[in-house]
């Protein structure tokens, strides 16, 4: 197909140029690259599937209104991160929604493995992956954020500070929380996740 | 494929190529890290823990369903249908307080119907994914593709230092920066390659189930789609083609690619996509390996036919038999220059009442000979 050929195959900048001069086939590419990621990074901020959805709307209209005046100072990516946390967070203060800090607080950690799961093989990998995800899901939904951006999304700690709004040193220290309730939820990690967290100290 | 020996867990999280091979994970990126824990069998925990972490994180992520992407697009749709008529503007939209898109939703799947156009862009997309699976099932974005959809070759330089002239219709696909342990390059249709010499890092074309892979070279690869066969001539070096099967079996039982053939210059392989089976012949109109230095090379006067024949090997870099003892009275004067070496061959051979036939690789010469001169 044409139209296949033609918009298939730019780099996110060129397709923001595209867009810029009013190519509708290029919004139309963009929004197919970036939604489902866009909406699971969106679900971390807040998980609130209306919300979410909502957000990512509006976030797309607004570029397409405003196409021709937003000055893009880092990648396509990264705007579209930062500015649809910007998005969920202004709904979420107009419909009085969560409190980001409470529900980080009101989270629990807590540890149900036993040490002599500890041995790591290549049979044993899907057993590791299970309980990593289990201890991921259980982390507060600002570390897990943070996680995402940094492993999922591959941000760098400065962007990550960007998108968030915050100092590089708390996502830092984010992070290093992160690992380091990783390590209480699943004590025969420690050997292992001590790898990332001599990292991040 | 060394360096990723003194990586840590937290150097291959991060690693693009390591998370491509979790996220996106091809029987390539399989075999690599089978051979890199076969050679290094030291550092599977790193490698398990680094990919444990990678998946885990990638579970805890809730992807949207296609109706949730399908509904918001739509939504979209709607809003800009109403502040296109304007000019674009520099002010975020002020949406009613309690305004809830949900609400929006089902107009909004009336109006898909009128934004047919859209939807074929989605449409189009997926094929796309369908496409790239079929050529080795890497949908990673950072990887670049340029089509050729003009009517001439479109040279392209590769940051490696090699150049591909792509014909019209063709399409190539690569990643931004090679990986350090090689270079992978997916190809539909047809391409000319000059490959940059490395020997640490070799030179991978992926065109559907065949695999070509050169240290560096020249040759064209001809990989039409829907054609029965996919071919490689060689124009200089030395390459090695063979079959995904082929490499999934050494990934499997961790040992070397079985069945390869090797190319040297002016042989093809010829690949069918059928049966998937390889074989190896002269290329239709084999190639100077190099100009002559002199045009009056190839010009013979009262020359032994098997110096004739022996020059042709050198100059072609092909194979030629024939019974020496039959051949040994017969010479050729013939003011030979740039025909095409089969012309040659014609020429060659009518004089001394010979034929030729292309087995393979080989040109066989066969004839009744020429009698011994009369002697004075």
């Amino acid at each position: 197909m044409a139209g296949d050929l033609h918009n298939g195959w730019q780099s996110d900048e060129q397709l923001w140029s595209a867009l810029k001069l009013d190519d509708q086939a290029a919004f139309a590419e963009l929004y197919q690259r970036f939604y489902a990621i866009l909406y699971s990074y969106g679900y971390k901020v807040a998980d609130n599937t209306a919300l979410v959805e909502d957000a990512i709307q509006d976030l797309f209209v607004d570029i397409w209104r405003m196409r021709r005046s937003i000055a893009l100072a880092q990648s396509v990516k990264f705007y579209l991160f930062r500015s649809l946390r910007r998005k969920i967070h202004h709904l979420d203060k107009q419909e009085q929604g969560l409190d980001f800090e409470l529900t980080e607080t009101s989270q629990s950690v807590s540890s149900d493995y036993s040490a002599e799961q500890a041995l790591i093989s290549q049979e044993q990998q899907s057993q590791l992956i299970d309980r990593l995800t289990q201890a991921l899901a259980k982390l507060p939904q600002r570390e897990q954020e943070v996680i995402t951006l940094r492993f999922y999304q591959s941000f760098k700690n400065e962007e990550i500070a960007q998108i968030m709004g915050i100092t590089e040193k708390s996502v830092r220290n984010t992070l290093h929380k992160a690992l380091s309730h990783l390590r209480e939820q699943a004590p025969y990690l420690a050997p292992l996740l001590g790898f990332l967290l001599w990292w991040l100290s | 494929m060394q360096h990723y020996r003194d990586y840590t867990v937290e150097d291959l999280a991060q690693d693009a190529f390591f998370q491509r091979s979790v996220r996106q994970p091809t029987v390539e990126t399989d075999a690599f890290w089978n051979d890199f824990l076969e050679r290094y069998p030291e550092k599977q925990v790193v490698v398990a823990t680094a990919r444990a972490f990678l998946q885990a994180v990638e579970n805890i992520q809730r992807l949207p369903t296609q109706e949730q992407g399908t509904r918001m697009w739509a939504g979209i749709q709607h809003q800009i249908q109403d502040v296109d008529t304007v000019e674009p503007t520099s002010e975020p939209i002020q949406r009613p307080i309690g305004f809830r898109w949900s609400w929006v939703a089902a107009a909004a799947v009336l109006l898909m119907i009128g934004f047919g156009w859209w939807f074929m862009v989605e449409t189009s997309s997926n094929d796309r994914s369908v496409s790239q699976h079929a050529w080795g099932g890497n949908t990673d974005k950072s990887l670049v593709e340029r089509v050729n959809e003009s009517e001439s070759p479109l040279t392209i330089h590769l940051t490696d230092g090699s150049q591909v002239v792509l014909q019209p219709q063709s399409r190539l696909r690569y990643p931004q920066t090679f990986d350090s342990a090689k270079r992978e390059i997916y190809l539909e249709g047809e391409g000319f390659f000059e490959v940059a010499h490395n020997a640490q890092q070799p030179f991978l074309v992926y065109t559907g189930k065949m695999i070509t892979q050169v240290v560096g070279t020249s040759f064209t690869i001809k990989a039409t789609p829907r054609s029965p066969t996919i071919s490689v001539a060689v124009r200089t070096g030395k390459v090695a083609v063979y079959t995904l099967n082929a490499l999934l079996e050494a990934a499997k039982n961790q040992g070397n690619i079985a069945d390869r053939l090797l190319l040297t210059p002016n042989q093809q392989a010829i690949f069918d996509t059928r049966s998937e089976k390889l074989t190896k012949r002269l290329v239709d109109e084999p190639a100077l390996l190099k100009q002559p230095g002199s045009s009056q090379y190839f010009v013979f006067e009262n020359a032994p036919v098997n110096q004739v024949f022996h020059k042709l090997e050198q100059a072609y870099g092909v194979t030629i038999q024939y019974d020496t003892t039959t051949f040994t009275h017969c010479s050729l004067t013939a003011p030979l220059g740039n025909e095409p070496l089969f012309r040659k061959l014609d020429i060659i051979c009518q004089t001394i009442g010979a034929t030729y036939e292309v087995w393979g690789t080989r040109i066989v010469i066969t004839g009744p000979g020429c009698q011994a001169p009369k002697p004075n």
